[in-house]
């Protein structure tokens, strides 16, 4: 639910919305009720659209720009940002832990940094590190995770998702799991091809924005596919010392003029 | 109630071990009365190390040539001795005997560790773990001292062993009985020690050949003449060990026995019948066990960190799973999970006889209580042993918490470390974090930065552009430098190769945003090098 200040239309849209959700949730069985529970962003407008806020003890799939490996961290930066919004909100649970599936290698441009996450406004102390080396570890570790009623969340960065049949049970297991215990996922992955299994509660996609400069991350971020909801865009600004997304003013980027050490390739790899 | 010890003797167990082929099925059971020797080479000359008791019998004594017992016995089977091949397949017996009490210690007077041919014993301190051999209407020590007997008899028979027990209160006792009397069993009944000891001669308490000779030659030959002489006479002719020997033998002495497990073990065991082999039922049994073992630890009040399981396979091969966890843990379940994934592994073969659920490690009550708990407690716990899970199938390295650390380098700046911090470890809410002005810190960081190409203006500035991993980038924005110089106080080598970095936090006209650093003075004419370390969200 939108925060006071910011409570305009979309906001009682907002409202309202969730309110149906409850009482559906009710109606459902008093266990649902929990199950159905959302989260805020902070963003009137965003938790507008998400009708009161993200799902909590769903699935949730965030997508990098990249096509195989991810070479920024906006969606690292917006996991952590949707992670310090759930601690805050009440439906996490009390013990508030985070099970976080990393990559092995360098892949994803290092491993994940205290105080980097620290500075974003997440406390590493509430996280618990696991590497595994495949996908099919990662994706039976990040299952565990779901299961575990004591978790808040559970994050796992993971490759391409795989097309056909069998991705789409991995991921109908997982949002299964998350179903149950409450516990939120996210699926953190590259854009290697636009295969989406479905079976996620939704699809962000991510690519960082210009900050002008600017300490607190700037992403565009466009929510692709919603179960029951529509598809949007925002350009978001995280502010890290008040753990709240913002709008973010459009920075028009402008590089300075650099006199040519030698012709430039382009930036079609990284496009 | 008075200790009871068995001890268990197999006149030809360098044979008999031998007998068995690889997959642990006795083989050539008809060559029982062929003469056999083991043979050492000894000064160049092959001699024999140890003897069965059909060549014994045939007059073949250990230390002879091979020429001589060849000559004596043509058919003789003669094998290469090896003591260590003798000592595992021993220590794998000791193992084997843990279904009957898991204390159970290798009798080092013996061969293969002593020359006297190619017999060994292991003793089984079974106080109290006869009942499990009860049978029906039968409730003294002495049916169930015995029906534990024969069964060890009979299964060892199976194994392909022939022995002959003794059980007496003390365990040189139970060794001189076994060793020196005929009876495939002997029960001493309890404080009957003098009487069962007497009729023996005096080697039985296992002296030295030396003693054994002095005594024989006053005419000393059985225990019973010595136990009738006056003490201190015996002490000062033939020195106080024999003393100390006939206190052992009678009990009246501690025999310190090397127990494969500590006293009072907290250990569950179940055998079956019929051996079981399926999955589901190996599981069952699993849970069972588990569950008697926890249910023992609650009333004890205290919580294992790390159990074990061991099968017992009915060709004598022990199997094992064990796993750790990193709260004491008293609950079967949990303990359960973590065992069960290392099932697969298990071959029970023609099937399990025996099965056993131990704690190898563990903590008295503190922090078990959690069970009881606050919700949030119950919340860490549950993470904890999901912890556990996690590590139990993808090594302990993989499971981790990232802690803080004193230093301003990037890299040392944070530890992994395997479990909660403890009370007095610097956590990220009481360290210091560094100055304000330099808070900008990667989202991920490399463990080792990856050099890239860029260009500078000048060589003090932040780069203009730089290619990594074979892309370009354009920087819109560049903060920085934040200059940090390497801990020169610090003992480590690896500062010696280590300069000054100036670290700037770039940004792409798209808002990608890097941490670049420049390795060298650009003030000190340094050829510039340039970093990727991090890369921010």
């Amino acid at each position: 639910m939108g925060d006071p200040k910011h409570r305009d239309e979309t906001g009682q849209r907002a409202d309202l919305a969730s309110l149906r959700a409850r009482v559906r949730a009710i109606e459902r069985g008093g266990a649902e009720a929990e199950r159905g529970a959302r989260f805020s962003l902070g963003h009137a407008a965003l938790d507008g659209h998400l009708g009161g806020g993200l799902s909590a003890g769903r699935v949730h799939e965030l997508v990098g720009e990249a096509r195989s490996e991810l070479r920024d961290g906006s969606v690292f930066g917006f996991a952590a940002a949707l992670l310090v919004r759930l601690l805050a909100s009440p439906v996490a649970r009390r013990g508030g832990e985070i099970l976080w599936c990393a990559r092995e290698a360098n892949m994803f441009g290092g491993a994940p940094y205290g105080w980097g996450l620290k500075a974003l406004g997440l406390d590493p102390e509430r996280v618990l590190f696991v590497r595994a080396r495949d996908e099919t570890d990662r994706l039976w570790a990040m299952e565990e995770g779901l299961r575990c009623g004591g978790l808040a969340a559970v994050v796992a960065e993971l490759g391409p998702a795989r097309p056909g049949e069998a991705g789409r049970v991995a991921e109908r297991r997982l949002q299964l799991a998350a179903e149950a215990s409450g516990v939120s996922g996210f699926l953190l992955r590259p854009l290697a091809s636009t295969v989406t299994t479905g079976a996620a509660e939704s699809r962000w996609r991510i690519a960082a924005a210009p900050s002008g400069g600017s300490l607190d991350p700037v992403w565009s971020v466009s929510l692709e596919r919603l179960r029951g909801g529509r598809s949007g865009a925002w350009q978001l600004l995280w502010a890290m010392s008040d753990g709240r997304f913002r709008e973010a003013e459009e920075f028009v980027s402008v590089p300075e003029e650099v006199p040519e050490a030698r012709p430039a390739a382009g930036r079609s790899a990284a496009a | 109630m008075a200790r009871r010890f068995l001890y268990l003797y197999i006149p030809d167990f360098s044979f008999d071990w031998r007998r068995r082929d690889a997959a642990g099925n006795t083989v050539a059971v008809a060559d029982d009365a062929r003469p056999a020797v083991l043979t050492r080479r000894l000064v160049g000359t092959e001699t024999v190390a140890a003897v069965n008791q059909a060549a014994a019998l045939q007059g073949i004594a250990v230390g002879r040539p091979l020429a001589d017992a060849r000559a004596m016995i043509p058919d003789l089977s003669v094998t290469e001795a090896d003591p260590a091949a003798d000592r595992k397949q021993l220590e794998r017996l000791a193992a084997w005997c843990q279904r009957y009490t898991p204390m159970v210690a290798v009798d080092s007077t013996a061969a293969p560790f002593a020359g006297d041919g190619g017999s060994a014993g292991l003793t089984l301190d079974i106080t109290g773990c006869v009942h499990l051999f009860r049978r029906q209407g039968a409730a003294d020590l002495a049916t169930e001292e015995q029906a534990l007997g024969r069964d060890c008899l009979a299964a060892l028979n199976r194994l392909g062993f022939s022995a002959r027990l003794a059980v007496a209160d003390a365990p040189l006792a139970a060794r001189a009985v076994a060793r020196f009397s005929a009876p495939l069993l002997t029960l001493v009944p309890e404080g009957r020690l003098r009487l069962a000891l007497g009729a023996l001669p005096v080697a039985a308490l296992g002296l030295s050949p030396a003693t054994v000779e002095a005594l024989d030659r006053v005419g000393l030959r059985r225990i019973a003449q010595l136990l009738d002489q006056p003490r201190a006479p015996l002490a000062s002719r033939f020195g106080v060990g024999l003393i100390e020997a006939l206190d052992r033998a009678l009990g009246e002495r501690a025999t310190a026995l090397d127990m494969k497990l500590p006293e009072e073990p907290f250990q569950e065991r179940i055998a079956f019948a019929e051996p079981i082999a399926l999955r589901e039922d190996l599981e069952g049994a699993a849970r069972q066990t588990l569950g008697a073992l926890c249910r023992r630890l609650e009333r004890e009040q205290a919580g294992a960190r790390r159990v074990r399981l061991r099968f017992f396979r009915v060709d004598g091969e022990v199997l094992q799973v064990s796993a750790g966890t990193s709260r004491a843990c008293r609950e079967a379940d949990t303990l359960f999970r973590l065992l069960v994934q290392h099932f697969d592994k298990l071959d029970p073969g023609f099937g399990i006889d025996m099965m056993l659920a131990e704690m190898l490690e563990g903590d008295r009550a503190e922090g078990v209580q959690a069970a009881l708990g606050s919700t949030e407690m119950r919340d860490r716990d549950a993470v904890t042993d999901l912890g556990d899970r996690l590590a139990n199938r993808l090594g302990v390295d993989a499971v981790h918490r990232l802690q803080p650390v004193e230093s301003h380098l990037p890299e040392r700046a944070e530890k992994r470390s395997a479990g909660r911090p403890g009370r007095k470890a610097l956590t990220w809410t009481n360290v210091r974090p560094p100055a304000p002005e330099r808070a900008a810190r990667p989202v991920r960081l490399m463990r080792r930065p990856e050099p890239v190409e860029a260009t500078a203006l000048l060589p003090d500035h932040p780069p203009a552009r730089f290619r990594w991993r074979g892309a370009d980038y354009r920087v819109a924005h560049a903060a920085g430098p934040e200059r940090l110089a390497p801990e020169w106080w610090r003992d480590g080598s690896d500062d010696a190769s280590m300069s000054t970095r100036d670290y700037f936090r770039v940004e792409d006209g798209d808002g990608r945003r890097f941490w670049l650093y420049r390795d060298g003075l650009a003030e000190r004419g340094e050829a510039p090098s340039w970093f990727l370390h991090g890369i921010f969200s």
